[in-house]
Formats: structure tokens, C-alpha cells, sequence
């Protein structure tokens, strides 16, 4: 087995990709909404990075303001979820078995549709804005987290090293909280990681097919579609924000495989 | 058929019309929190001079007047019939559009399915065979790219270089199967990516298994083990996940069809949104449970089926 500290680019790097995409637009160089019909599809210069989409804008600063919408929405809603999902999860499994089968059955019930279901569910009922896709998020991936957690918690409550927990006398609280807990927040984690890569892909899908998150608001997937048009004369618009994209999902994957492999090495 | 069979039958029965109540009640809830009313946004669509009395009228013709619950009620006794009303954009049965839409689809996940199920096998094996070698690590970064790319940008990709450049094949005009080809393919390729490392990772643990061993000392060759003995394993394993990506598969379908311009559930999906049809927004979700569910439970019920008999007697490779 290799050593476990023998490579921390495979998770720092990653993660620095994804802050850098969600956190840029501190640094945009020019205006997102800029609109200047005179400067139209110029090549990348000192002032336009990327150079200028069909409307004169700067694709750079576009393609920020867009990470900070897609990512901040996937990453807002994952945090949620993790943090609710881990609480509810263990303790939802430390119930006895036998008690909690009305739970067992709403629980398998209601996840026994994937995330994208439910996603499609609210922008079917509420229409596509920011803040319901942060709902819809937080919600689809909650339930299976929970799930999730509560079965790893059952299975964690009945190793050895519980048992000697509560023989050394730990309070119920604190073995959850310092025994349990640790050692189901990787898969969680793995879980999370995973689920974010493909929601960024379904909410680039959708606003790509003209269910855009609202007027005036910049992602991803509507920069593809509106470069469309034009990716036969100048097929390098449409690069950037598909590169951005296919970088931050890459991203994510490698993070969660991460996670897993770290798994493998301490199990 | 054993008793405990048809015990874990019957509770999964009960879990299926859980759900499909769980979410097409969630269905009603959401559209009647949801900041446009259907009412006022049919209204608005329908006549150039809207007044407050024509909104009330189409409100109770649309019964959109009574408590949430007796909707829901109304609703899914007439469902049972599969009758779910009227589109309000075209004027045609629910049950009318959806059914044209319905076929379309399935073709394309089901093609898609066979696509997947091919690539797995063939790329898990070669996976496997290759996982030390500097090949192997090629393909696992490709199936990690494969996983990271977004359907629509695949099928874009497609259609610009394969259909418009080279003019291989044309954009809509084709009949038969050959229509739903690129879109199945692109469907498939993020399964394909995904699964076939699963599998590659499942044969390499099955083939370090003591009946493996066991295998090797009676001079079977190493071939023979994974076909005859690693395989059905790994599938019995990896067929409840292949199950849920055919669910991922349905649910993923809406922004291809409309890539590939499919007439297909996913541009009914997209245009009933946009008009708030919400008739039709019911019925797709409740079809969009059901077969989920469907396909959940066939995945469960042959999972138990596979490692319920595998312990016993002939005919079980081990």
C-alpha cells in the first residue's frame, strides 16, 4: 500500500481549481455586462483574456461571474446538505431497528428517485431561477445523504470499537460525535463530491436548453448556447466556458476519488 | 417462491405507491406555492385584455379554487383512469400527448442501455487486463474526463463535426433506429465511463478470491476463470447500479432530446415548464416516478434473486 500523505496535490489541487473558479470574479478585469457592439469577437488581447463574444463582452470576466452563480449554487447547497444530512443521518441511525420503520419505509420511498428527478420536479413546478435550483439542490441530495448516513451509522454502531466505547464508559453524545462521526464523514464526503459534479452538469444542461437561471443572471451552460450560434465562424467562444466546466466536474471526480482511495488505504 | 419472497414483494409494493404519492403530491404542493399561478399565466398567454374576473373564471373551471388536498384528490382518482385532463396549451389529452412522447424516449434509453452494456464489457475488461500498465492509467483519465463532460457538450460535438462538417449523418431526417443512434450514444458514453471502471475494480477483487485461486490450482486458464466464474459475479453485483443509471438515463434525456431535437419527453418536459401547462407537468412527473420506481424495484428484486440462489446446488458457478 502506498503511504497516505504521498501525494496532497490530489486533493489540494482540485480544490484550489474549484475556489479559483468560484471566487474569481474578484478579479473579473472588465465589466460581465458590458456591451459594446464595436468590439465584437475580438482575439484575446492584454485587456479581454479570452477576447469578446458576439455582443463585445469579455468572455473572462463572464466566465467568472458564471462560476460564482453555477458553482455558488452547487457548493451553497452541498454545504447545507452536508451539514444537515450528517446530523439527521446519525441520528436517524442510532434509533433502534424495529422503531423506526415508518421512517425506514418514507426514507426509501422518497429516495428511491435520483436527484436529477426531484431537480426537474422543482424547475417543473417553480421555473429556473438561483435560488430555487439552491432548494432544489439543498432538497434532492438531502434525502439520499441522509439515507446515506443513517445505513453507514446502523452498520458503524455494531464494530468492536463502539462496543469498547461504551464499555469505557463514553456518553452517547460524545461516542457519536467523536467516534461515529469521523468515520462516516468520508463517504459522506465522497457522496457529496460526486452529486456536485453531476449537478453542475444537469444546471449547465438546462440552462443550456433555454431554461436559463432568469434574466441578467450569467452561467455556464447559457454562454454555450448563446456561443452556438456562432461555432462555426469563431469556434473558440464556445471553448472557454465548456473548458471551465469540464475543469471544475474533472475536478470534482478527481476530488471524490480521492476521498475514496484515502478510504481504501486506511481501511 | 419462498414466503420471505413474496413478504419483501408485497413491502416493496407498498414503498412504490409511497413514493408516486410522496411525489406527485410534491407536484401539486410546489406548483400551487410557486410564484405564477397557472390560472393567471393561461389567461395572460390566451386573451390580449386580461381582467381580474377572467382570471377568477379560469380558476374554478380549472378547479383551481378548492383546498390543495381536494385537487390532489380530484386529481388522483381520475389519474387511476389515466385521465389526467387537458393540456392547456394545445387542448388535447394529457394522455394523448405524453403517450406520442412516450415511445421516443424509451427507444433512446433502451438503445442507449444496449450501448452501455456493450462499451462496459468491453472497456471494463480491457481496463482490467491493462491496470498495470501505463494503457490502463490512459484509459481510467479518460473514463474520468468521460464522466466530466456535460451530455449536451458530447452531443453538440457531435451533431457540429459528424452531422454538419462531414455531413455523415443528417441533423433530423433519418427513420427507424438510426434517428435515436447519436442521441443513445451520448447518453451512454457517461455510463459507459462510469460502470466500466466499477467493473474493472469489481474483477479485479473477484479474481482474488479463494474460489479463484481454487480455479488457478485446477489449471483452469486465467480466461476461462473470468468469463465463467469473474463475470457472472461482478454482473450480479453491477446490474442494481446499471438499473439506476437506466433512471438517470430518463431523467437525463431532457436536454439531449432537445439537442437532437427529439419529439420525445424531454421537450414536453421543457415546454410545459415554459407555459406552465400544468396538467401535463403532473402526468410526466408521475411517469417520470413510476418508471424510476419500476426500474428501482426490478433492480432489488434481482439482486435478491442473484445472491439468493448463489449458494445453492448446481448450475451456480462457483
Amino acid at each position: 500500500m502506498k503511504d497516505v500523505g504521498r501525494n496532497p496535490l490530489g486533493t489540494v489541487l482540485p480544490a484550489a481549481i474549484i475556489l479559483i473558479c468560484m471566487m474569481g470574479f474578484l478579479f473579473s478585469p472588465n465589466d460581465p455586462f458590458h456591451v459594446d457592439m464595436s468590439m465584437r469577437f475580438l482575439p484575446p488581447t492584454m485587456q479581454f483574456p479570452f477576447g469578446t463574444d458576439h455582443m463585445g463582452r469579455c468572455i473572462l470576466s463572464r466566465i467568472l461571474e458564471g462560476g460564482k452563480i453555477t458553482l455558488g449554487i452547487v457548493l451553497i447547497g452541498a454545504s447545507i446538505v452536508f451539514v444537515l444530512g450528517m446530523i439527521m443521518g446519525i441520528l436517524f441511525g442510532q434509533i433502534k431497528s424495529g422503531k423506526g420503520f415508518l421512517l425506514d419505509s418514507v426514507l426509501n420511498a422518497v429516495t428511491a428517485l435520483p436527484p436529477i428527478a426531484y431537480l426537474i420536479v422543482f424547475i417543473g413546478a417553480w421555473g429556473n431561477g438561483v435560488f430555487t435550483m439552491i432548494f432544489a439542490v439543498t432538497i434532492s441530495l438531502l434525502l439520499r445523504l441522509i439515507k446515506l448516513v443513517k445505513s453507514e451509522t446502523e452498520i458503524e454502531l455494531t464494530k468492536a470499537y463502539v462496543l469498547s466505547a461504551v464499555a469505557a464508559g463514553v456518553s452517547k453524545p460524545k461516542l457519536l460525535l467523536f467516534h461515529v462521526a469521523p468515520n462516516v464523514t468520508q463517504d459522506a464526503l465522497h457522496y457529496i463530491c460526486l452529486s456536485c459534479a453531476d449537478l453542475i452538469m444537469v444546471i449547465t444542461g438546462f440552462s443550456f436548453i433555454g431554461l436559463g437561471l432568469g434574466d441578467n443572471v450569467i452561467d455556464w451552460g447559457m454562454m454555450v448556447s448563446e456561443s452556438r450560434n456562432f461555432v462555426l465562424t469563431y469556434p473558440g467562444i464556445m471553448i472557454y466556458p465548456v473548458a471551465f466546466i469540464l475543469l471544475s466536474t474533472f475536478s470534482l471526480n478527481l476530488l471524490a476519488r480521492e476521498i475514496e482511495k484515502r478510504g481504501e488505504i486506511h481501511a | 417462491m419462498s414466503e420471505t419472497l413474496w413478504k419483501y414483494i408485497v413491502r416493496k409494493f407498498a414503498e412504490i405507491l409511497l413514493t408516486l404519492l410522496i411525489v406527485t403530491f410534491l407536484s401539486f404542493l410546489l406548483m400551487r406555492l410557486s410564484p405564477i399561478d397557472p390560472a393567471t399565466a393561461y389567461v395572460t398567454r390566451n386573451t390580449a385584455h386580461v381582467t381580474q374576473t377572467q382570471i377568477e373564471d379560469t380558476k374554478i373551471a380549472m378547479g383551481l379554487d378548492k383546498p390543495l388536498v381536494i385537487q390532489y384528490g380530484i386529481w388522483l382518482s381520475k389519474a387511476c383512469c389515466l385521465d389526467f385532463g387537458t393540456s392547456l396549451q394545445s387542448g388535447r389529452a394529457v394522455t394523448e400527448e405524453v403517450g406520442k412522447a412516450i415511445p421516443v424516449s424509451v427507444a433512446v434509453v433502451v438503445l442507449a442501455a444496449f450501448l452501455m452494456i456493450l462499451g462496459i464489457i468491453l472497456i471494463g475488461s480491457l481496463s482490467y487486463f491493462l491496470c498495470n500498465h501505463f494503457l490502463g492509467h490512459v484509459l481510467t483519465f479518460l473514463c474520468i474526463i468521460g464522466i466530466s463532460v456535460p451530455p449536451f457538450y458530447t452531443s453538440i460535438i457531435l451533431l457540429d463535426t459528424f452531422a454538419v462538417k462531414w455531413s455523415l449523418f443528417s441533423v433530423t431526417g433519418n427513420s427507424g433506429l438510426l434517428r435515436y443512434c447519436p442521441a443513445a450514444f451520448c447518453l451512454a458514453i457517461f455510463g459507459i465511463s462510469l460502470y466500466s471502471q466499477m467493473f474493472a475494480k469489481g474483477l479485479e477483487r473477484e479474481m482474488n478470491e479463494d474460489y479463484a485461486f481454487y480455479c488457478r490450482c485446477r489449471g483452469l486458464t486465467e480466461v476461462r476463470i473470468l468469463l465463467r466464474h469473474a463475470f457472472p459475479h461482478v454482473t450480479a453485483m453491477l446490474l442494481p447500479n446499471l438499473m439506476q443509471a437506466l433512471g438517470l438515463f430518463l431523467a437525463g434525456i431532457t436536454v439531449i432530446e432537445q439537442v437532437f431535437s427529439l419529439p420525445g419527453i424531454g421537450g414536453l418536459i421543457i415546454h410545459s415548464v415554459i407555459q406552465r401547462d400544468s396538467p401535463v407537468i403532473h402526468a410526466l412527473v408521475l411517469f417520470l416516478a413510476f418508471s424510476l420506481v419500476l426500474l428501482n424495484i426490478t433492480s432489488d428484486l434481482l439482486r435478491y434473486l442473484l445472491l439468493k440462489d448463489k449458494p445453492s446446488g448446481k448450475g451456480a458457478p462457483i
